[in-house]
Formats: structure tokens, sequence, C-alpha cells
């Protein structure tokens, strides 16, 4: 339902504006409105509260503020346990105070030296790892080769695909050093070989030269050790590789207790400057004098007495709230606040596909709800579908979080299933004709109301008369809640319209069911004559164009063949998938081509129905009585997220 | 099957067919916007969703003649 709201004007001396933003913010049910400039005209002394430099200056010091809390709490791990009793000494001392900007920043600055130290021993253990396989195979060969000034060692990488190029390295590299160097190859994996070469130093840039044109890699060490001689610098990387990871986990170590000790603390101090940032960006809204300020908005009336209380009980009269008149300027202001009861919220979720209703007006969220999981039910209508969509609708309302838009119409899926298996049982329907073959007292067959089986293959005209039945009771329904949308909202023309919409459409299809025979012929006329006069009222009040409404009214009624229409679709889909399944001579395969199509069908099955029902409430339901405009409520308060 | 009941059931068929063809063509061009709409503002998902549904009374309309019609036939 839409909730009644009252608007508020809130009075009190400039001193107390923080403390009563502070408990508004709190309390989170006022909706502020930015008072209109008649008020400010009215009361010349007012000045409108803009974002003066004092309140600029914070802003903009908080803003600094939070982004490094935010920066260092991100890069915090969460600690296990939470821990009670932070002390939040800031809020004494003040957000922008020296003292929590000096904290912050030393915090920051420890947190984030530490996390770019980690960074880079992690970048460092990165790259070791890749030499590990190397240094393992090559350690040693290059432990047994004599240190000399006058040797120098070159480590080659070499695709064992190419390992003939060692041969003809090696015959060159003889004819250069004269037959005076070693080669020490080893396999490194699967695809690649490594080799040292060991000759005299006035060699090397002969040799050099030569793995240049041969296209061959030496080994890449890391660029700080580049420089030194191959067993030192592989000497180098062992060292390294087996210290890093024990300087890592003492730098995590550390973060771990800079979190224990200042997560909770700097988490408690973000919501503190959210609170306070958006506390000055509301006293933007608010009117002021040198001694004193006016807030206006909206709250919800059953809000007013508690807020009032608390008010009177922290103030003691110094604060005023007060109740202000609801003008005809403000109807288009008021916002919809939508409360409905927990077994019906869930149906929000498509009510909210549309744009508010306006103030004052009937919430269609019950009348969706009684009617969609029914429209679902008469559509789908199939035992097995429905336990399937039921175990679908448990799972993803366990799997989903709460509150969010899939959890919502998980439920609505729920609610449906329950309808789709009991409707499945009237049609005696269960995978399509399947449940014929239950053994006794199991076997379903179509229920018998007087002379009818409901089969909704063989009984097609009933089911379609049942359907448009059906439609005609949801256009009436939608109608008469349009008639008393127009008496709620005063509008006497708008009432006369939507009573001679329902009688010129009452009258039409009763004209129409006498003329097919099903009513008593005499009362044609007296039907005819009232037709006339409901399409002369409604001509007289929207223009010649709303016979044309009856029409289409008409054309909503017939659209709700899609129940039915739908819904035999499915039947037929089930019974072809049993059929087909039939054909085979192999259980299995059988089971499995069933299984198949009643997949598919399960699947179009719970989405054609819903967007069906959906669209007949939205267009054809709606249609009748949904008026749109309202604004929306955005009470001041803290929200999700961040 | 006489001649008459024969030209019912085209007038069925066609009754339905036609106005599926129609709806088809809407189809195309609704879902086509809807894509559009949907890669700017994702939120309007739903209502696109209804939107691509509205032509649809066209064939349930012509479905409801072609099911009178069949009815006709003897």
């Amino acid at each position: 339902m839409i909730i009644k709201m009252e608007k508020i004007h809130i009075y009190g001396p400039r001193e107390l504006i923080d403390p009563v933003t502070s408990i508004l913010y709190k309390m989170g049910v006022l909706h502020i409105e930015q008072l209109p400039p008649s008020i400010t005209a009215k009361a010349a002394v007012k000045e409108r509260l803009t974002e003066d430099r004092e309140s600029a200056r914070e802003k903009v010091e908080l803003e600094s503020l939070i982004d490094k809390v935010r920066k260092t709490i991100i890069l915090l791990p969460r600690p296990a346990e939470p821990k009670e009793g932070v002390d939040t000494w800031f809020l004494t001392k003040g957000l922008d105070s020296e003292e929590t900007v000096k904290v912050v920043n030393e915090l920051y600055q420890k947190v984030d030296e530490a996390f770019s130290r980690k960074k880079e021993l992690q970048d460092r253990v990165g790259i070791l790892r890749k030499y590990e396989k190397m240094i393992k195979v090559l350690a040693p060969v290059v432990e047994n080769v004599p240190e000399t000034e006058h040797l120098e060692m070159v480590g080659l990488t070499i695709d064992r695909k190419d390992e003939e190029v060692i041969e003809l390295i090696k015959d060159q590299i003889s004819r250069i050093t004269g037959e005076n160097y070693h080669i020490f190859t080893s396999k490194i994996d699967s695809k690649t070989t490594a080799a040292i070469i060991a000759f005299g130093k006035s060699f090397a840039p002969r040799i050099k030269e030569l793995l240049w044109e041969q296209n061959l890699n030496e080994i890449k060490l890391p660029s700080d050790l580049e420089n030194l001689p191959l067993k030192e610098a592989l000497e180098a990387i062992t060292l390294q590789a087996s210290d890093l990871p024990k300087e890592l986990r003492k730098i995590e170590e550390e973060i771990e207790v800079i979190s224990k000790q200042w997560y909770f603390f700097l988490s408690e101090m973000k919501d503190s400057i959210q609170a306070k940032m958006a506390q000055i960006n509301a006293s933007a809204s608010f009117l002021k004098t040198r001694y004193s300020f006016v807030i206006g908005g909206w709250i919800p009336k059953k809000s007013f007495p508690a807020l009032s209380e608390k008010l009177e009980s922290d103030f003691g009269g110094k604060v005023v709230l007060e109740k202000v008149p609801i003008t005809e300027e403000d109807k288009d202001r008021i916002p919809i606040h939508v409360v409905n009861h927990p077994l019906i919220k869930p149906f929000e979720v498509f009510v909210r596909l549309l744009p508010n209703p306006v103030y004052g007006t009937i919430d269609p969220t019950p009348f969706f709800a009684f009617f969609f999981p029914i429209f679902f039910g008469l559509i789908l209508g199939d035992m097995g579908y429905g336990l399937v969509a039921l175990a679908l609708a448990i799972f993803l309302r366990k799997k989903l979080k709460r509150g969010t838009a899939m959890h919502d119409i998980s439920t609505v899926l729920l609610y449906a299933s329950f309808y789709c298996i009991f409707f499945g049982f009237l049609f005696g329907e269960f995978f399509g004709t399947l449940g014929e073959h239950f053994p006794h007292p199991f076997t379903l067959h179509p229920i018998h109301i007087g002379d009818v089986k409901l089969d909704r293959l063989k009984e097609i005209p009933f089911f379609l008369g049942l359907a448009v039945l059906v439609g005609a009771i949801h256009i009436f329904l939608g109608i008469a809640l349009g008639v008393i949308n127009a008496i709620l909202g005063h509008h006497k023309k708008h009432l006369i319209f939507k009573i001679g919409q329902f009688v010129s459409l009452l009258s039409l299809v009763i004209l129409i069911a006498i003329l097919a025979g099903q009513l008593n012929r005499g009362l044609l006329w007296p039907t005819a004559i009232i037709l006339v006069a409901g399409l002369v009222t409604i001509t007289f009040t929207e223009g010649f164009i709303a016979p044309i409404e009856i029409l289409s009214a008409m054309g909503n009624i017939l659209s709700y063949a899609r129940i039915m229409a739908i819904g035999l679709s499915s039947v037929i889909l089930a019974l072809v998938a049993n059929e087909l399944g039939k054909i085979s001579t192999n259980l299995f395969v059988g089971i499995l081509i069933a299984g198949s199509l009643h997949l598919i069908n399960i699947i179009i099955g719970i989405f054609s129905p819903t967007i069906h029902s959906m669209r007949l409430h939205l267009v054809e339901f709606f249609g009748k009585f949904y008026e749109t405009g309202g604004a929306e409520y955005k009470p001041f308060k803290k929200h999700g997220g961040d | 099957m006489d001649l008459g009941n024969a030209l019912l059931a085209l007038g069925a068929a066609l009754a339905i067919g036609l106005p599926a063809l129609g709806t088809g063509l809407a189809q195309s061009k609704i879902g086509a916007a809807g894509a559009g709409a949907i890669t700017e503002k994702p939120e309007v998902s739903g209502m696109v969703i209804i939107l691509l549904a509205i032509p649809e009374t066209v064939v349930i309309l012509g479905f409801v003649i072609a099911a009178m019609i069949i009815f006709m036939l003897k």
C-alpha cells in the first residue's frame, strides 16, 4: 500500500542544526525537500542555506580523508573476528581535526608502503621461480667449472627441436678457440635444453657475435644480476629464492597486525565521514538565518510521533516539529513510499517496472500478487513442470542474496509453482499425459466439473471461454479500481468517465451474449439503450475518442485468450515429447528424447507464462486505473553499498 | 471434406498465419530497438520484454478468430 505522508517543517536555533541533522540521518525517515522560494520570500529574514565557505572547506577535507580511509581499508584483509567496542575518539576530536588526519595519513602511508614492498617481493619471487628449473640443471655443471679470471661462461637456452644447432656451433667455436673450450648441455624440460659454454675471455666478443648470428638465446638474468658472472649470478638467485618467501611472510604478518588493530576503527571512521558528508550535502536544502534554521520535507504519517518525541526529548522544546497543510501544488511532489506485507513484497519487483503511482491512488501490488500466480498456474498447469519450477525456486532462493531482485523473482516463482501444481492436478497433467500411466491409485486424470472434463486438449472451447471470462473479471476489476482512484483523487469528470466506461463495457458484453443466444433476447433493447447512454456519457466527458476506449477494452478482454492459447501449446509440446520418446525401441534413448523435449518445454514454460502474465497485468489491467507520476521517496539515511 | 469446410480451414489458417507474420515483423523492430536501449540503459530490460510481448496480442486475437472458425467446421 502507498503510505500516507505528512509534510513537515522543523524549526530550531542555528547552533542545533548539526545535532538535529544527525538525528534525522539516524532515524532515516525524512525525505528532505528544498523549501520553495515562496517561504523564503515570506520570511524575509531567512536565506537559503547554501554550502558556505566553512562547509565547503570541510567537505573537501572530508572527501580527501574518506579517499585515504577507503584505499587503506581495501588494502587491509578483513580480520576474522569483529572487534567489539571500537574507540571512536575521532568523533569527539572532530573528523577533520589535525589528530584524526594525522592518524589516517600515517596509517595510509604505512599500509601503502607495506603493500608496495609486498608487491615488489611477489614480483621478484615470480621472476626467480622462472629460473628455478634452470638453476637445478645448471648449478652442478657450473660448480664443476674451475673459477679463473681468464675464463668466460655463457649460458644458452635452445629449443629441443633445434638441437642440431649445438653441433654446428661446436665446430665454429672450435675453430675460433682452437679447440680450447668446453660445452655442457642438459635438458631443462620436454621443450628446452640448456647449454653452458666455457672459453677463454679473449674469445668472448667473437663467440658472442657467433651466437647472435645463429639467433641463439643467451640466458637472460634479472637486470640487477646481469653484470655478474654466470656462476655468481646463479648463486645469488638461489640465495634470494630461499630468503624472499621468508621476507614476504614477515610483511604479510605485519599487514595482519595492522589490520587487526585498525580495520574496524577505519571502517567506523568511514561510516562517520559518510554520514557527515551526507549531512553537509543535505544542509544545502535547509533555510537558515543568523540565529535559526528551517528544515522542510516529508515523513510517513506513522513516523511523525516518534520524530516529534525524539526532538522533544533531546532538545526540550528548543526544536519544533510542525505539520504543514498539503496544498494542491504539493500533490505532484509528495513522495511515494510503498510498504507491503512480506508475502506480497516480492511482487513489487514487477510493479516497479512502471513509474511510481500518483499519491493517494491504490497500490496495485496486492492485486498483482493475487492474480499473477493464478495466471501462471493456469497457463503452465502441469504437476511435473510445477514440481521442477518449485525445486528451481527453492534452489535460487537459497543461492541468491535476500533483498535482491532475482531473489524476489524466485519467491514469486515459488508461489506460482504451487498454483501450477494445483492446476496441473485439476487438468490431470504430469509431464503431459504421463500421469495417466501411473499405477492405481496414483493415476492422474482431468477432473470433472459438472459435464465438463478439464482436459485442455479436448475442451478447447471451454478453456477459451474460461480465459476470456478471467479476462473480463480482471478488466472489470481494473475499471472498478479506476472508479475508486477517481473518488480518492476527487476527479469528478474522470469518475463519470470511469463509471460510463464500466457500464458501456458491461452492456456491450451482455449484448454480445444476447446476440450469441446465451441470454434472453428480451434484454436486447434495454441493454442497447444502456450502452448508448454509457457511450454518450463518456463522449461528453472525454471527447469523441472515448468510445474507441470501449472497443479497446473489448480487445483487452479477448487478449486474455493467451492464457488458454499458450497453455495449449505447452500441453501439445509435452504430448509430442512423450510420443517421440515412445517411438524409440531403446528405453534410455526414449527417456533421453522425451527428457530433452520436456526440458525445452519447461524453460519455455517458465519464461513464457511469466512474460504474458506480467504483460496482462502491466498493459491490460493497470491501463484501466494506474496513474503514474509520483515522486520517489528518498529518505535521508545511510544507503547500502560502500 | 467439402469445399465449404476446406475454405473455412483455409480461413482459420490465414486468420492466425497473417497476424503471426505481422507480429514477427513488429517484434523484429522492437527487438532491435530494445537491444539498443538495453545497451544504453540496462535497467529498462524488464520494460523492453513487456514491449516485445505487446504485438503478440494480434496473434492471440487471430488465434481466437481461427478457433471460432474451426468450431464452425462440420
